[in-house]
């Protein structure tokens, strides 16, 4: 199993840099496990990343939701009545409230966190902390190269999560982009769904 | 894996393995990544050797299993800890107060049993959130309400034994108040029925709450003395209309009459909704916007009122606010505003505000648009209305004296008098402690009215993910505490890892509350297998350790 360094390496090896539709596809690449059936993927609609995120979410063939912070009725209309028929997976990208509840509630239907990346954006760079399945991991390493459209890298990669067990820890990656203002609050991005049986 | 304490592998092999015949072998949970589950998200002593962690949890799907998984637990002397729908974030969450626990999960009993609308009543299972109950009632068009909590998850059962509260009319907002009927598993596995529910066959038992005898529902509130598999609620009949009105006040004695003036209006049934208090001239944003309040409030007591009131006045601001609710019918409740502003009149310079009136129920646009959504700017918040939500974990709780929300907080809310008096003294008391102890404090703080006859002047103390920050802001939460107590101000609720301090605050006639609790434990549960600790009750066998 590949540790922190190895992987890390292994993106910086990325050199291509990506176009804005380019981004997403590339990293909507093949694993060997299967990906989850992403049902829905969310997205706060106040913050222009999560915009970029569902667009290109979008792009790769998944629905989207748009919030403004509050995900209750998102669950109570939707979610709620269908996670009690069958666990299925959602994605997003959103400030740290509605992720912890949606996890939170996904649990009591035997469902988990599985991949999560945290965004903290400052003033002219990015700096994300990411754990979940390894592929996942390998693919967070193209942030370092994504400038920009580290959005939609994490699109593609939400598209495409393999349904693996997670490792254990974290690894840190930066992201150098314009100088564009630090945000109040990190942005999320993450996976709920089964857990892997593996 | 942490074992309970007393237990050896070999014993709680054999438990588990009883547990697993009891309820089902996918319904025992013993490896990390299902236990870890159940860990404190709000934990004060996240990722210490010391945090609070289960061994094991079980979820029963019925009162006979809880049976079955209770007499296993005494028998093998197994800890168990149950929790409902293990929300109680900010007063410990999921985790047991005793390490090495088995949580007793009850999620899996999630039936409401009945709901009567001619009686406005109600019987649930410990599973059954606020949520599933609201759902009930809407999917079968009954004219009534629950008076939920915000945020709303939580369950009416673990949030009624928690002394929870609600934002509705006062009989309701109280929410341990507002049950009737209890069904519980004794700690030899017993069944137990409290109130009219002792009659075989009784018509009555979510109606009148005292049966015959002592009334011995509160020994299984904030306790450790059985698990409770039922309760029954009184719920609210839909009221017809919703009219809210606002005050200020622009002095700093008319506090004092403010309060009195409201509370007359409260006891008396005039004003039936939960007030809400402000102030325009002490909220954390005026101070944080203008440097010359902030300097006067940065001195010690606050500033003098001279200087304060030399500054409102310059600067045209009000001192107080407050909002009053009324719920009924639309002329009465108008008629009930006029007669509060009336009283309120007394007050010199003070100016009204009529709010809106909404007929009740509110529509389905109405419940979707920004009117309801305090987090958009609106008016009211959704669980005025018994619509439970989540919204408030999209409110950006970020501020300098907590920079990161999402670790949680810990709840300091002791119960302070029901007088402008005692909020003052309240807000210069903790004000001046927390600059001796060099604690962060985001300025005045207006008390939550949840109760009839009281307020609770709460504020929260931030988690961190830094053990070290946690250390210092436990030490902080011990020193208010004894400030608070030493100014006669008890808690009404609290954490985990306080709760032997604040019941040793409790001391009257050395500690005879205290004592009379392990008395009852003694009696109830002598091996001490239910929620060891909890509120401070330890059984016989863990008591000296704690000492």
């Amino acid at each position: 199993m590949a540790n922190r360094r190895e992987f890390i390496q292994a993106g910086l090896a990325v050199t291509t840099a990506a176009s804005v539709a380019g981004a997403a596809a590339e990293a909507a690449t093949t694993t060997a496990a299967p990906p989850y059936r992403i049902h829905k993927v969310i997205y706060d609609e106040r913050f222009a990343e999560p915009v970029r995120f569902a667009k290109a979410a979008e792009s790769l063939g998944l629905q989207t939701h748009a919030i403004s912070g509050d995900m209750t009725a998102l669950w109570y209309h939707e979610l709620d009545g269908l996670w009690r028929e069958k666990a299925v997976a959602i994605a997003g990208m959103t400030r740290h409230g509605p992720m912890f509840c949606l996890e939170l509630l996904a649990r009591d239907r035997g469902m988990r966190l599985v991949y999560q990346a945290e965004h903290q954006i400052a003033e002219a760079e990015v700096r994300h902390t990411v754990s979940g399945p390894l592929a996942n991991l390998r693919r967070s390493a193209g942030l370092t190269q994504s400038g920009a459209a580290w959005p939609e890298l994490m699109a593609g990669l939400v598209a495409d999560t393999p349904v693996e067990p997670a490792l254990s820890g974290a690894v840190g990656v930066v992201t150098r982009t314009e100088a564009a203002g630090a945000a109040e609050e990190p942005l999320f991005t993450w996976v709920i769904g089964p857990p892997s049986q593996a | 894996m942490a074992l309970p304490p007393g237990v050896t592998a070999k014993t709680f092999t054999d438990a588990t393995r009883l547990f697993k015949e009891a309820v089902g072998k996918a319904w025992v949970f013993t490896t990390k990544a299902d236990v870890d589950l159940y860990r404190d998200a709000y934990s004060v002593l996240r990722g210490e050797p010391d945090e609070r962690v289960a061994s094991a949890a079980v979820a029963p799907a019925s009162v006979e299993e809880v049976q079955k998984v209770v007499r296993i637990a005494n028998e093998h002397r197994i800890p168990i800890y149950p929790i409902s729908t293990g929300r109680n974030l900010g007063y410990g969450g999921s985790a047991p107060v005793l390490s090495g626990s088995v949580v007793l999960d009850l999620k899996r009993m999630n039936k409401v049993l009945d709901v009567n609308e001619r009686n406005a009543t109600c019987l649930v299972e410990p599973g059954v959130s606020y949520f599933d109950l609201y759902r009930h009632i809407q999917d079968r068009g009954l004219k009534l309400w629950v008076d939920v909590p915000d945020p709303g998850w939580g369950s009416p059962i673990g949030n009624s034994l928690d002394h929870g509260g609600g934002y509705t009319m006062p009989h309701f907002r109280n929410h341990f108040d507002s049950h009737c009927g209890m069904e519980v598993v004794l700690p030899d596995g017993e069944l137990l029925r409290t109130g009219m529910g002792a009659l075989p066959g009784a018509k009555t038992w979510q109606d009148y709450k005292f049966g015959i005898g002592p009334v011995i529902d509160g020994l299984f509130s904030q306790s450790n003395f059985g698990v409770v598999t039922k309760m029954g609620f009184w719920l609210m009949p839909q009221p017809d209309a919703y009219l809210t009105g606002s005050l200020t006040a622009p002095n700093y004695e008319d506090l004092i009459p403010l309060i009195d003036i409201l509370t007359y209006l409260e006891n008396s049934g005039v004003c039936n909704g939960m007030p809400g208090l402000g102030s325009p001239l002490f909220n954390a944003g005026a101070i944080a916007r203008d440097p010359e309040l902030a300097a006067i409030r940065r001195k010690p007591g606050g500033g003098t009122q001279a200087e304060l009131e030399a500054y409102a006045r310059g600067k045209g601001i009000p001192f107080w606010s407050a909002q009053l609710k009324f719920y009924g019918p639309e002329k009465a409740i108008r008629e009930l505003w006029n007669y509060s502003k009336e009283k309120f009149s007394a007050i010199k310079g003070v100016q009204f505000q009529d709010g809106p009136l909404l007929k009740l129920p509110l529509t389905a646009e109405q419940i979707q648009s920004k009117l309801v959504h305090r987090t958009e700017g609106g008016e009211f918040g959704l669980p005025e209305f018994g619509i439970p939500s989540l919204e408030m974990f999209s409110i950006g709780a970020r501020s300098p004296a907590n920079p990161e929300p999402r670790w949680g907080h810990a709840w300091f809310s002791p119960i302070i008098p029901r007088t402008g008096e005692a909020i003052l003294e309240a807000n210069r008391v903790f004000a001046d402690a927390a600059r001796e102890l060099g604690m962060p404090y985001d300025g005045f703080s207006m008390p939550t009215t949840y109760w009839a006859r009281s307020f609770i002047f709460i504020f929260g103390f931030p988690v961190t993910n830094n053990p070290k920050e946690n250390a210092k802001m436990r030490g902080y939460f011990r020193q208010i505490v004894k400030i608070g107590a030493e100014h006669g101000w008890g808690e009404y609720r609290t954490i985990p890892a306080m709760y032997d301090e604040v019941l040793n605050t409790y001391s009257f006639n050395n500690h005879a509350l205290g004592r009379f609790h392990e008395t009852l434990k003694d009696a109830i549960d002598p091996n001490g297998i239910i929620s060891a600790g909890r509120y401070g009750i330890w059984p016989k066998h863990l008591r000296k350790t704690r000492a």
